[in-house]
Order: structure tokens, then sequence, then C-alpha cells
């Protein structure tokens, strides 16, 4: 057990140390309910629904096709990749209008709200803590830090020689958006919308909503692969192994049914 | 193989589960003792390994299958409840050390 | 049983879609009636699920008292109680107004499956198969991954007999889940009553793939023994392939028998594998194979 070097003030702990985790976890989970209230019901499109399941379709039959019989698999593929009115192919040459989001007004405003229930509270708050609770250290964290950490955890407290472990309140309350991140999921249950990092994630990887130019992707992917599927029937040797699974003959009871058909 | 896939999930729901439990207790265990540094970090993951054992012996113990890999027993989601620990781990041992 | 475990057992229920509706009612009339509220958030969800099976025993009473305490809380504007109410107007035969309640529904979600669902049931309820078939099927163009429609189709083709089309259907079934055994079994009846040797071939490969997925699925092996012995019994069969076929006649009534010995079942199954193989075969009054 090492001996700290600084004695803090036990006010600062009931006062800021415990208040901030407080803050941190309510907010959370008060922006997990606001954005339960706030996201509207997605009524999908027909169109959508058809383009989902065709390629699920495709999919299963890429798939599953070994256990149909040749016959069955080939005539599914035709109608699907077929040159002149195969469904996949007439996927391939619609043409997508691809969703701008700054013209399409419904998915604007989804962003909008996406934004508002997560970055802003969490800019705001870090900037109300950090304006409330500055010029004094609050906590230590128990490893040590290098040096290049000091300015950014460290902010309004103008000492030099002061360690890089002694942290300020705004690197606190960071620290705690994180740190709660898993907690959450046990709160709140899965897809929960306090966890913030993963919607950051989302939002910069994800495109505009969903599916502008990737249906025509996804259909050309799935035509190819259906064009290279070969057949390899799987039932064809499923008698030797549904002997092994059901039993094999006991040649006492051979002769006695042989009496009995004949 | 016919897998359940909502089994699946609530599998791994449990597991999720279990280890942010280890990391909360164990940030706490960690302040109280007021471990720092290296031997914080060797601490977590030391248990975080005594889990995945004990979790190896019951299932190679129990007849049903749970999960898919004995690998994902043992490492899933150690990293994503690190920050958990730590946090933990900095609260008790500011609650008890620092002040 | 308290209520906590009859609100277990109805969700349970609920999430593998059973249709027990005579014990959804008995436990609403035992256990729940006296005080739904006292179910929570849960209590719209068990309220739609009692009232559809309180529909399906004709129970006026109870599908009255969920569908009024639905529609104080959401009101009409809620799509799914419209569902709800149309498929009232269909309990008390009412076709015209269920027809016309699902046809605002359509109107305001196009996408909707459910209302698209009710309106073929209500086809089949008037006994319009070819119509429900037609309704169906430009269903399934557009919902291509609705395995309860599939199997509804195959149902319909069957009814219709018309053979060729119900194979189709069970053959998406099978792509769809290829672990089940119940669809590999339909596939091999459907071939066996097409007939032909070709088909009986095909229907004898899909019950050996029932059996390996479950060995103790009785009618995969009479459904052996029989594919067999019409195999076996066939003019055109060279001679090796016809033993091959007995020997697995021989088998599956072994199999057969040795299933009602374990399960001390008070019949003799000889009887039944007799009367099975001495019946004419298929192939030998010169059908196409």
């Amino acid at each position: 057990m090492s001996e700290p070097e600084l004695r803090l003030d036990p006010a600062i702990r009931i006062w800021v140390f415990l208040p901030i985790v407080l803050i941190t976890f309510l907010v959370g989970i008060v922006r997990h309910y606001v954005s339960v209230l706030l996201t509207s019901a997605k009524s999908v499109a027909l169109n959508q629904v058809m383009d989902s399941q065709l390629l699920i379709r495709s999919r299963m039959l890429r798939e599953n096709a070994k256990f149909l019989p040749k016959q069955s698999f080939l005539m599914r593929r035709h109608h699907m990749n077929n040159e002149d009115n195969g469904i996949l192919k007439n996927q391939l040459s619609r043409t997508t209008v691809q969703p701008n989001p700054m013209t399409d007004p419904s998915m604007m405003t989804d962003m909008l709200k996406g934004n508002l229930t997560n970055v802003l509270p969490m800019i705001v708050i870090g900037g109300w803590i950090n304006w409330h609770f500055s010029g004094f250290v609050t906590t230590k964290v128990p490893f040590p830090l290098t040096l290049r950490f000091k300015p950014m955890l460290q902010r309004g407290i103008e000492l030099m020689s002061l360690d890089a472990s002694w942290v300020s309140s705004a690197s606190w309350y960071f620290l705690n958006v994180f740190g709660l991140r898993s907690i959450y999921a046990l709160v709140l249950g899965e897809n929960n919308s306090a966890d913030q990092s993963r919607v950051m994630q989302d939002q910069m990887s994800m495109q505009a909503g969903g599916m502008p130019q990737d249906p025509k992707q996804a259909f050309k992917a799935e035509w190819e692969a259906l064009e290279v599927t070969e057949h390899h029937f799987a039932l064809k040797n499923v008698e030797v192994d549904m002997m092994a699974v059901v039993g094999p003959t006991g040649d006492d009871l051979y002769h006695q049914n042989q009496k009995s058909i004949h | 193989m016919p897998l359940n896939p909502r089994n699946v999930m609530l599998n791994t729901k449990s597991l999720n589960f279990s280890r942010t439990a280890l990391s909360v207790l164990g940030g706490g265990v960690a302040g109280i003792l007021g471990l720092t540094s290296i031997l914080g970090f060797l601490f977590y993951f030391a248990a975080s390994g005594l889990l995945g054992l004990v979790y190896l012996m019951q299932s190679s113990r129990s007849d049903g299958m749970f999960f898919l890999s004995k690998q994902q027993l043992v490492t899933s989601y150690v990293f994503e409840n690190l920050f958990t620990y730590i946090l933990m781990w900095t609260l008790v041992y500011g609650c008890v050390h620092v002040y | 049983m308290n209520v906590q475990e009859g609100r277990e057992l109805l969700r349970s229920w609920r999430e593998d879609n059973v249709r027990r509706s005579m014990d959804v009612v008995d436990l609403w009339d035992s256990l729940l009636s006296q005080d739904p509220e006292a179910l929570g958030d849960e209590k719209w969800m068990v309220l739609e699920q009692v009232a559809v099976a309180a529909m399906d025993v004709q129970r006026r009473d109870v599908v009255e008292r969920c569908l009024k305490r639905l529609k104080a809380e959401f009101d009409l504007d809620s799509i799914r109680v419209r569902r709800l109410y149309g498929m009232r107007h269909e309990m008390m035969g009412d076709w015209e107004s269920a027809l016309k309640l699902y046809d605002t529904i359509l109107e305001e979600d196009s996408a909707n499956s459910s209302a698209r669902k009710r309106k073929i049931a209500i086809h089949r309820a008037k006994g319009e198969r070819p119509q429900a078939i037609g309704e169906l099927s430009r269903y399934l163009n557009d919902f291509l991954c609705d395995t309860e429609a599939w199997m509804e189709l195959c149902d319909l083709y069957l009814e219709e007999r018309d053979y060729a089309k119900a194979a189709y259907c069970c053959e998406e079934l099978i792509l769809h889940n290829p672990n089940n055994h119940i669809y590999f079994q339909r596939y091999a009846e459907i071939k066996y009553t097409q007939g032909g040797m070709d088909n009986i071939e095909m229907a004898k490969t899909y019950y050996a793939k029932t059996l390996s997925l479950n060995p103790d699925n009785i009618r995969a092996l009479y459904g052996i023994l029989l594919a067999s012995f019409q195999l076996a019994s066939s003019n055109k069969m060279p001679a090796p392939k016809k033993q091959e076929f007995m020997k697995m006649v021989m088998w599956s009534s072994k199999q057969i028998q040795k299933r009602y010995q374990t399960k001390n079942a008070p019949i003799d199954p000889s009887r039944f594998i007799q009367a099975f193989v001495s019946q004419p075969p298929n192939g030998q009054s010169g059908a196409s194979s």
C-alpha cells in the first residue's frame, strides 16, 4: 500500500467525486428514456421489404441448395438469374436514386435527433463540469501516466511538478462516461441509447440512413455468387448416414421378417 | 448444425453480465487493497483468466453445449469491461486512500 | 399456479407461436382475468394473445372485454388494434366489414403483412380456394421469406391436388429451415404421392434424410418401407438393385417392430406391414417413370 503524496480535502470526495459519478449515471439513463420517446416508428416502404427479402432468399438458396434435387435448384437459379426476366437481374438494371441527407427531410430529422440526444448532452455536461469544478485536483488514478497526458487531464491546474496521475474533474467525468457503458448494458438491456461510443462509431461508418447504393451492389454480388454455386446433392449418401443414426440390422430379426412378409 | 439464435444471444448476454460484475467487484477490491499501476492491471487480467478457467471446467463437466467455442468463454468481453474495472478501481482507490 | 407462472407460460407460448387457444382462454379465466392490470407492461400483449385465442374458440365475452380494454388505451388509430377488430368481424362472419377494415390498414401502411394475410384467410374461410391461392402467390412475390405463408400455400395446393406446385412450396420451406425433419418428411410424402419411379426414389432419399435428422420418425420408417417395396417390385429395376431395395424393406420393417416393442404398444405392426407390402405396386401398370 503506497502512501499518497497529497492529502485532499474529504469535502472534495463528497461534493465532487461522487456527484460526478451520479450525474453521469443518471444522465445516461435519462438519455436512454428520452431517445426511446423520441424515436419515430420507422415505417418501411414496401419495396425496401421486397429488396431485403429477395437478398435473404437468394442467400438461402445458395446456402441450402444442396438439400434440394438438382432440377429444383436449377429451376430456381434460372428464375433468379435469367437474362431476360430473372428477378435478380431486374434489380440490377433498376436505377436507384441516392437519398441525399440534405434534401431528404425525414433522414435529416433522424440525424438531428440522433446527434441531439447523444453528443450534445455529453459536450454540455462536460463543459459545465469543467467550468463548475475547475481549479482543483479531483482524484488520483491508480496507475502512472506519462507527462504527455498532463495538459489533457489536468485542465485548469497549473502546476508543473504535479504527477500526471492527479486528474481534474473533467477527465474524471470522461472516465465515468466510458466506464459506465458496460453497466448500462446490464441495467437497461442491450441496444440501449446510453451507449454513446457505439453510436459515434455507427455514425462514422454508416451511410445516410441505410442502403442507397448498396442494394444494387448487394444484388450484383448475390447474382454472381448464385451463378458460381454448384449443386452437390447432400442427400446422395444419406442412407448410409441414416443407418448410422438409426441403428444396424440385427440378423435374428432378419429371418423372422422374411417369414412374416413372404 | 442447428442453432437457436435466441439462446446463443441469451448465453452471450449472461457471459457479458458476469464479466461486468467481475470488473465492478474486482475494481472495488483493487481499490481497497491499494494496488497501483501494473499490479492493478495484472489483478484484472488474472481475475478474468481465473473466471475463464472456472467456466472451462464447468463446461467440460456439463453435458450441454452452451457456447460455440471455448476460446469465446475465456476471452470475450475482457477488454470491453476493462474501462469499467478502471473506473471502479479509481473510484474506490480515491475514496479509501486519497482522502 | 400463481400469476407469475401463468405469465411466464403465456410468454413462452407467445414467443414460440404455439396455437393452444383453449389452454390460453382457460388460463385467462382461472387466473388472470380477475386483475389484468397487475400484469404491468406486458398486459397489452397478453390481451392481444388472449383475444386471438378467444376468437379461435368462439368466446365472445372474453373477446369483447379484451378489445374494449385495448381500444380504451390505444384507440382505433393503432393498426394492431384495427387488425384485431377485423378479426372479430371475421369471427362473426361479417366478411365485408372485415375486408373494409383491412383495406384501410393497407392504405395507411402498404407494407403491413398481417392485414394482407388476414384477407387471404377470409378467402380461405369462405371456401374460395383459387382466389386464396392467387392472393397468396402475389403476397409471396413481395414477402419472399415468410415461412408461414409458404406452408399455407403448400396446404392449399395439396387441397387442390396440384402436387408439383406443392412440392415447390415445400422446397422453399426446406431452403429456409434445412434442419427441420418435418419439412423433409412432407416433401417425401408429396414426391411419393406424385408417383413414378424417379419420384419414389427421390421420396426414399428424403425419408432417409428425415430419419437421419430424427431417428424416431415412424412415418418416415413406414415411408421407406413402402417406397422401397414399390421400387423393389417394379419390372424395370435391374436385379441387384431389387435386392438392395428388398433389404431396405426388411430393415425398415424390423425397425418399425423394434419401435413398437420398446414403446410397449398394444398393437402388433406386422399386420400393417403385411398389408402395405401386399398391395399391387405402382410401377407395374406401365406408368411412366
